[in-house]
């Protein structure tokens, strides 16, 4: 064997009947164990995975050993997007791609599902977390607070700098963070420090218009304006409005 | 799941009703979810804060995971062969102390002039060698790890501040614990455990601490105070002497061949066996891969903090 046309046969937990190229079906380690230590002609039961999940599962295999295989003509940077868009699809479906993809061994499946749910985690406030997930928030105001204060330990860094990352800076940038620190805000654009500001110069005034004097002549000059406000016991947010002048 | 509690719309989700069966709050999900992203710590303390439940599982199931994940070595040596059991204080306060130096402020022996505030910690090293040195001659028996210090310069006409934390195994069983009992050494009027909150010995006041600890840190002759609370945590400070002093930190025989303390991309904790001692330490990084992971630019010490 070794022909590319050889075909599995896939059968679902709710009785649908796939039939796909053997180099697809064995990203699936799971599938490709049975394959290779079972009968190769009869059907592979993949019990846990309905038909729909599976469907949407083997379209992922397929674009990747594409892909892979120089089948299709995709950059990394398109694949990257095909990715990205693949996985905007309900949390419903999210969360049995995830067990899916777990039952079926498909290591990189996995890692994309987890992130993607791991993103809509990192860098949230509690409330905006049990707003994306439908949570209902069974605590009172005083248990929230001591919540708080319990899981706050792993955001307190050293010095007390607050820090803002923004990827790119187009002509016109507008950022914003929430810090809940007191003493300085840090910001990087394009991975080089842009600007380094302590709060307590910028709590007096509404709002102020810097110049920053580029580190080396490549660095576009940028002017910002920043506002801040309170938004609840220790955090300020601030927010950045970046005009370039290249 | 069962397929009448799942729908297959897209649907925005102020659309629907409060649910009690988003898949976020399954433990095979969250298990599955924190594997992939080695056990980020934001996003655990994150994931704990939201309600009830993930709470809960987090503080029976997750943190437990995160530990043994982070510090391999060093817990199976704390939970003496049953890692999936309880360990006094919860498995979220050891977590806490293996990446959290608690700062300082002026106690009754140990003064500052003024006080450091906690903050998170990248990378620390426990050592058992080390928690040897913090333990008076008639406790050696007990096992003890505690970390490097955490230097924090204080300016020019101060010494720097070494800040240090470490947790015992076993302490309901151990000779400190009976030796502080037997002593009836009253708890610290003050201070209390920055990691599970409970009341503190002072060691400094109980007479517990041994010459061998000042020398172990590089302190100068007992400038240095610690406290263990009732769960076995220990926290303190010491001012350490500068560098030109003969007297060298780390023992003889034990080396420490890990060389990745400072990759902090380094996403697993590893050990060595040193004189045969399985983990005589144990190096505990936090090393992310979620997207938004904690980066040092510059080499400068500026982190990452997101919007909380």
């Amino acid at each position: 064997m070794g022909s590319t046309s050889t075909k599995i046969k896939l059968r679902t937990s709710d009785q649908k009947v796939f039939e796909v190229e053997k180099a697809v079906a064995v990203q699936s380690q799971t599938i490709k164990y049975i394959y290779e230590n079972g009968c190769p002609d009869s059907v592979i039961h993949v019990h846990s995975v309905s038909g729909d999940i599976l469907s949407k599962i083997l379209d992922y295999c397929k674009k990747h050993v594409n892909s892979a295989a120089g089948k299709e003509d995709i950059s990394p940077e398109e694949l990257y997007e095909w990715d990205a868009n693949f996985v905007k699809v309900d949390q419903n479906t999210l969360f049995d791609l995830i067990l899916a993809a777990n039952c079926l061994k498909i290591e990189s499946l996995l890692d994309l599902t987890c992130q993607t749910v791991a993103n809509m985690i990192k860098g949230k406030r509690p409330e905006e977390i049990r707003t994306t997930f439908n949570i209902k928030n069974d605590y009172t105001i005083e248990a929230e607070e001591a919540v708080r204060r319990e899981n706050k330990w792993a955001f307190d860094m050293l010095g007390g700098v607050g820090t803002m990352v923004i990827e790119e800076l187009a002509d016109d940038t507008m950022s914003k963070c929430v810090t809940n620190t007191k003493s300085r805000v840090c910001v990087i654009a394009a991975n080089q420090i842009v600007m380094m500001r302590s709060i307590s110069k910028l709590a007096n005034k509404k709002s102020i218009d810097v110049y920053k004097q580029p580190q080396n002549p490549t660095t576009p000059r940028i002017k910002e304006s920043v506002k801040q406000r309170n938004v609840g016991t220790g955090f300020i947010e601030l927010f950045f409005h970046f005009k370039c002048k290249m | 799941m069962s397929a009448a509690q799942r729908r297959r719309v897209n649907v925005h989700p102020s659309d629907e009703p409060e649910s009690d069966y988003s898949g976020i709050l399954n433990e095979g999900i969250l298990l599955l979810l924190f594997e992939s992203i080695k056990w980020d710590l934001q996003v655990l303390c994150l994931t704990a804060s939201v309600n009830r439940k993930l709470r809960a599982i987090a503080k029976r199931l997750l943190w437990r995971k995160l530990c043994v994940f982070r510090a391999p070595c060093m817990v199976a040596a704390l939970a003496n062969g049953a890692p999936n059991g309880r360990i006094g204080g919860g498995w979220d306060a050891l977590a806490k102390l293996m990446f959290f130096c608690s700062g300082c402020e002026s106690t009754r022996h140990f003064i500052v002039s003024r006080a450091i505030p906690g903050h998170f910690t990248q990378a620390s090293r426990f050592s058992k060698t080390s928690g040897r040195s913090f333990l008076a001659k008639k406790c050696r028996g007990d096992l003890l790890f505690v970390s490097d210090p955490c230097e924090h310069p204080m300016g020019d006409k101060e010494d720097d501040l070494g800040i240090f934390r470490g947790v015992f195994r076993g302490f309901m069983r151990s000779k400190t614990r009976a030796c502080l009992l037997r002593r009836q050494v009253p708890f610290d009027e003050r201070v209390r455990c920055p990691y599970c909150g409970t009341r503190v010995w002072s060691m400094t006041a109980a007479r517990l601490v041994p010459k061998s600890a000042a020398r172990r840190l590089g302190s100068g002759d007992r400038r240095l105070e610690y406290f263990v609370c009732v769960n076995g945590h220990l926290h303190g400070a010491c001012w350490l002497v500068p560098l030109s002093s003969d007297e060298e930190v780390c023992d003889v025989g034990e080396e420490d061949v890990d060389g990745d303390d400072d990759d902090v991309n380094e996403d697993h904790a590893g050990y060595d066996e040193v004189d045969g001692d399985a983990c005589s330490h144990q190096t505990v990084t936090n090393g992310s891969t979620s997207s938004l992971g904690e980066d040092v630019l510059g080499g400068g010490p500026i982190d990452l903090l997101l919007n909380l």
